[in-house]
């Protein structure tokens, strides 16, 4: 059964909170009503509508839900899950109401490396019922075609998208209790931002600071939604995990610490030691990532390593060796002997994914690997396959297969292409935010120069809608 | 039946020597071709120094998978034989107790003093080049020490120079001794007990007489807390090893007062096994050093005599005033002024004052080895050791040989056919 779990009200929807009383909140709030007076079509949209925000929040008040629920038969998952059943099979009482969406694209990339010419994915209530080059779509399905690759949307199961305040404790080395999903805001520019660079699902992530930072959260980058409230523990066993201002001040104090709680096992160390909660453990130097190998063969866990820039030279303890690496993504100047590590690495076939700071550092990295020879399809597996495996969420997100969230990004181009840009983003089958320009290299070569056109018809002109406008 | 089993051996070992030295080959510049990475070697010399008995002349080093498999001098009809390393001189790859090994400054554990518990091995950096440096100069096993800033800094590790990025696999023995320190360095750049502190914790000690109360507190702690377990404190077990003789306990003493405040401490608490490390001065108390039974880490010579944290007095001849009053001693490399050769020339210098050639070898080969309880591995050149050798272009130590190859685990770390 998948989680799907509500987050507290007042981290949700800003539009559904009644109105508060610190002016903090206020002036927040009142931010992001001018962001959502703008042109609908220029603007990056924060929201999708309230009663469709959230899973928890629609599976409280829709009805369908609760019959399914009284009957004892099953959860809204399985009901979303379930084989697709004409409308008159449908339990009694619920108004089958199925939402169903065509989408056509000139490519599809499932994820997994595969890619449709010609594809169309069906989705169904938020959920990809079928995809491939002929799918029988349901007479009066809305239909609409696309022009460019339609591919999944990226996750990143590491990110940096919360302020610092939320994610770093100066007074403290340890903080196994801390749940960072409890500072998640939904409505933030952060979150927006990634969503527009296709970035649908993310894992935030305490810093480096604290030797425990707490357990990290799976969230969507539209709708509010907490995918997972309990997905790793977030250790860091990097420079910046020592600091002279508390304990531990070395390696040796730090790397003691945490074999005394794992050996005695207890709460959340207990549950690293079982198997049950992963680790993601910050280890950006080559001394750091070696540590990290060995504490976890001596302790009972692998998990991932985050920001291992230099991992391709490890691969003698590296290589198939269960550890994952999550690449950091400065930016564009990033220096030759770690693209070339990066590159050894993501060519040795072992797995790696990226971490998020922003959204030109994540397209500057994967840029960087497929100029040092890394295949497109393994650097997209790395954005969405293997990064939702990390995050815990691969059955859920990352790929364009039947049962998976209709999480998609139509790009103007080839998704990795520098110059392509994500043109329309789709959240659980809903397409939460539309470029306001179109990227320059789609413009067609023929007609006339795009400064001519109006502005208001480059956003649209290359989705052409057959069915209802999403 | 014979036959096929043995021609399936053979194919299963070709094929992992193919198909090592190919990940190999891939992640390092290639040193050597591949088929040599196999860790089988015969290495002939015109001289074998085994730090075991007598020199051999004109003899062979059979290598057969990072092991010595035979040792001897070469029979006649091998003499000419081809695929073999031919060099002047052969000796075990030498041991470092106090070696030059980089940490980075975020191995001090500044919440205590007295940390015990401990282990350098959770600090090291495999990837230093520190390790490069010692290996290639003929250093293949090195004993890591917390740094001197802490009054007991913890648990040493014994490590092979060389091998994979993994300290854990490097490991020649972990937990070897209990290292900490006495004189000026655990007690600078300590916060006072007044003003401002630097840190967030007001460090002791500050004083020569601090860091001793703090050595005498620390051991009295550990007797009250075998009494009552109450009392017991992170790190009591370690210094019940060492009271028990279970843990060497080395320091770091130079001049002469640090050298009798340590033997006083030794003595107090009837602690079993010592080793004074850069005991420049311990030259000038053999009495003490005989009666205590304590052995030394003697550190580098330097260009006037005046070497260590605490600038104490190294005479060239102190290497044979301790051989001539029995007591143990090995040197090491430690803050010595060439970054590339610290160990190597230090039993040349020792010679110079008068030490022989045999006891310089062993002061650091065997005796090092010895002290650490690792002699049935590393520290001589006999049959199941490991295949840590020194490949000399002359007389080992001599002012005009070098050390031309390095041999560690098998791998030719330093191929001396590349000087040639």
């Amino acid at each position: 059964m998948r989680a799907v779990e509500r987050v507290p009200a007042a981290a949700s929807t800003g539009r559904a909170l009644p109105q508060p009383a610190q002016g903090r909140r206020f002036v927040h709030l009142a931010s992001r009503t001018r962001l959502g007076d703008l042109d609908p079509a220029s603007a990056v949209l924060p929201h999708i509508p309230k009663d469709e925000s959230m899973i928890g929040q629609t599976f409280l008040q829709a009805p369908f839900l609760l019959a399914l629920l009284a009957l004892g038969t099953g959860t809204p998952e399985v009901a979303v899950d379930a084989p697709v059943t004409p409308a008159a099979e449908s339990p009694a009482g619920a108004p089958a109401a199925r939402e169903l969406l065509a989408l056509r694209a000139d490519v599809v990339h499932l994820g997994d490396g595969r890619t449709v010419e010609n594809g169309t994915v069906l989705i169904e209530d938020g959920r990809i019922r079928a995809v491939g080059a002929s799918v029988d779509v349901p007479s009066g399905t809305p239909t609409v075609q696309l022009h460019g690759h339609l591919a999944p949307g990226f996750v990143l199961p590491h990110s940096s998208l919360l302020p610092i305040a939320e994610r770093f404790d100066a007074t403290r080395g340890f903080l196994p209790d801390a749940a960072i999903v409890h500072a998640f805001r939904p409505e933030s520019d952060a979150l927006s931002k990634a969503l527009a660079a296709g970035v649908t699902t993310v894992v935030l992530a305490p810093t480096e600071g604290n030797v425990v930072g707490g357990v990290t959260g799976v969230v969507k980058t539209a709708g509010g939604r907490v995918l997972k409230r309990r997905a790793h523990l977030a250790l860091s066993m990097s420079n910046a995990a020592v600091d002279d201002r508390r304990f531990p001040t070395s390696f040796s104090g730090l790397t003691t610490e945490l074999r005394r709680l794992f050996t005695a096992g207890e709460g959340v160390y207990g549950e690293v030691k079982s198997g049950t909660l992963p680790v993601l453990v910050a280890a950006r130097e080559r001394h750091h990532v070696a540590r990290a190998v060995d504490l976890g063969a001596e302790m009972g866990f692998k998990g991932a390593l985050i920001g291992a820039a230099l991992a391709g030279e490890q691969l003698d303890i590296l290589d198939k060796s269960g550890w994952t690496v999550v690449f950091e993504t400065p930016g564009p100047n990033i220096n030759t002997r770690i693209q070339e590590a990066m590159a050894d690495y993501a060519k040795s076939g072992n797995p790696f994914a990226f971490s998020y700071v922003d959204a030109d550092g994540m397209r500057m990295a994967t840029a960087q690997l497929l100029r040092r020879g890394v295949s497109p399809d393994a650097v997209l597996r790395a954005l969405t396959v293997t990064g939702a495996q990390v995050a815990g969420v691969g059955g859920r997100v990352g790929q364009i297969e039947r049962g998976f969230d209709a999480d998609l990004v139509l790009w103007s181009g080839h998704p990795l292409e520098l110059s392509s840009a994500p043109v329309v983003v789709y959240v659980d089958g809903k397409a939460v935010h539309r470029a306001s320009t179109r990227p320059a290299s789609t413009r067609p070569a023929s007609t006339r120069p795009a400064s001519t056109r109006p502005a208001s018809t480059r956003a649209k002109a290359d989705t052409k809608h057959t069915g209802a406008n999403r | 039946m014979r036959t096929l089993l043995r021609t399936t051996a053979v194919a299963t070992t070709l094929a992992i020597g193919l198909c090592t030295p190919a990940v190999r080959a891939q992640n390092n510049a290639p040193k050597a071709p591949a088929a040599e990475k196999s860790r089988t070697w015969t290495v002939h010399a015109d001289q074998i120094f085994t730090a075991n008995g007598a020199a051999i002349e004109g003899g062979f080093i059979s290598v057969v998978d990072g092991k010595i498999a035979a040792i001897g001098p070469i029979p006649s009809r091998d003499r000419d034989k081809e695929g073999v390393l031919r060099v002047a001189a052969i000796t075990p790859g030498l041991i470092d107790l106090s070696p030059n090994i980089d940490l980075s400054q975020n191995s001090v554990e500044q919440s205590d003093e007295i940390t015990p518990h401990l282990r350098v091995a959770d600090a090291l950096d495999p990837y230093s080049l520190s390790f490069d440096r010692a290996l290639r100069s003929g250093v293949t096993t090195v004993l890591c020490s917390p740094p001197d800033e802490n009054v007991i800094g913890g648990l040493s590790v014994v490590v092979k120079t060389g091998g994979p990025g993994s300290i854990a696999k490097r490991t020649v023995k972990a937990d070897a001794v209990l290292r900490g320190s006495f004189g000026s360095q655990p007690s600078r750049r300590n916060s006072p007990a007044f003003g401002r502190s630097r840190d967030f914790y007001n460090r002791r000690p500050t004083t020569r007489m601090g860091v001793e109360w703090e050595w005498r507190k620390a051991f009295y702690d550990a007797v009250v807390a075998r009494q009552d377990a109450e009392q017991s404190f992170p790190g009591v077990e370690q210094l019940h090893a060492v009271l028990d003789g279970k843990l060497p306990l080395m320091v770091q003493a130079g001049p002469t007062q640090d050298v009798r405040t340590a033997i006083f401490l030794k003595e107090e608490f009837a602690i079993p096994n010592l080793i004074l490390d850069q005991a420049s001065e311990a030259w000038k108390e053999p009495d003490l050093l005989v009666r205590s039974g304590a052995a030394v880490v003697l550190p580098p010579f330097t260009w006037n005599g005046r070497v260590g944290f605490d600038r104490g007095f190294h005479a060239w001849n102190t290497a044979l005033l301790l051989e001539e009053s029995g007591v143990v001693f090995a040197f090491s490399g430690r803050d010595a002024t060439d970054r590339d050769e610290r160990l190597s020339v230090q039993p040349g210098y020792a010679m110079r004052g008068g030490l022989s050639f045999e006891s310089a070898l062993r002061a650091v080969t065997i005796t090092p080895a010895r002290m650490l309880g690792i002699e049935n591995r590393v520290g001589s050149l006999e049959v199941g050791k490991d295949a840590d050798l020194v490949l000399w272009s002359g007389r080992p130590f001599d002012f005009t040989s070098d050390v031309v190859g390095v041999m560690l685990d098998g791998d030719l770390v330093v191929d001396p056919r590349a000087a040639q």
